[in-house]
């Protein structure tokens, strides 16, 4: 099964964003709902963070591209079972892809990714150049 | 051999039984669960994103298996959210098992917030009844 997902355009979406609780159909909601994984973005005045949901999977498994203010996270969710007869599936499984753009171009070689329960916390610097900056004012 | 764990739909509504009693209602979500059988086991994986092992609960009574995951609270002071398609929440789900199950020796376990359970089926014995003459 191949999960893909569009480019999300953060500044064209109503903030803050509440969803409704999709519960276990989630994935199977069809255009327009969340896709896998699903995501949180944080901001401050340094850093963006970002928080993904990906319970599975362990480091080397997951990918991350970042350029400017572009975000891909991509991976494949594998099953372990073999030899075992299928009773009920609703977990999301196959390859999957997910590009969102964020709210500041971020450095990229600073960024820090730490995996947790399944819990992947992305930490990305905010480019020094978009920084706000202070203006002195001169003259009278 | 057909073996099965039944939904318990009632059981499920409840969004806050004791367990669930946080300082600030947390929501609770029902966690996404795969199901597999082979001739020995049942096995119940599920996503519980944030669970790990100290803060998962697995219990039965009767014949019910309730599962339980409490998420910590993230540390978000200073960040503002910009975007958001998941709440913080806890996971909770109710199945009902069937006879065939050996609830002594059901197994769970959790790793990066997949738990899994095994529930091994019991083999059905013949217990032979005497019979005495009156």
């Amino acid at each position: 099964m191949y999960l893909t997902n569009f480019l999300h355009n953060i500044q064209k979406m109503p903030l803050p964003l509440f969803l409704p609780d999709l519960g276990s159909d989630f994935l199977e909601s069809g255009y327009g709902a969340p896709s896998f994984p699903a995501l949180q973005i944080y901001a401050n005045t340094e850093h963006v963070l970002v928080r993904a949901e990906i319970p599975g999977l362990t480091r080397d498994e997951i990918s991350l591209s970042i350029t400017d203010d572009v975000l891909t996270i991509s991976g494949e969710l594998k099953s372990a079972m073999a030899d075992v007869k299928i009773i009920r599936r609703e977990r999301a499984a196959g390859m999957f892809q997910k590009t969102v753009e964020l709210p500041s171009p971020v450095d990229a070689d600073k960024a820090e990714a730490v995996l947790k329960n399944g819990i992947l916390e992305i930490t990305l610097p905010i480019r020094e150049s978009v920084k706000p900056r202070e203006i002195p004012v001169t003259g009278e | 051999m057909e073996t099965t764990i039944t939904q318990n739909t009632a059981m499920e509504n409840q969004t806050s039984g004791e367990a669930v009693k946080t300082e600030k209602q947390a929501r609770v979500y029902r966690p996404s669960v795969d199901i597999f059988s082979d001739e020995k086991n049942i096995y119940i994986e599920g996503d519980a994103p944030g669970v790990d092992e100290a803060s998962l609960e697995v219990s039965i009574e009767k014949n019910v298996l309730t599962v339980f995951g409490k998420t910590p609270r993230p540390d978000l002071d200073g960040f503002t959210l910009k975007y958001s398609e998941y709440r913080y929440r806890n996971f909770k789900r109710q199945f009902e098992l069937n006879a065939d199950i050996d609830a002594n020796a059901i197994e769970a376990s959790i790793k990066n917030g997949v738990f899994k359970i095994k529930l091994p089926i019991k083999i059905p014995e013949v217990k032979k009844i005497t019979v005495h003459s009156g």
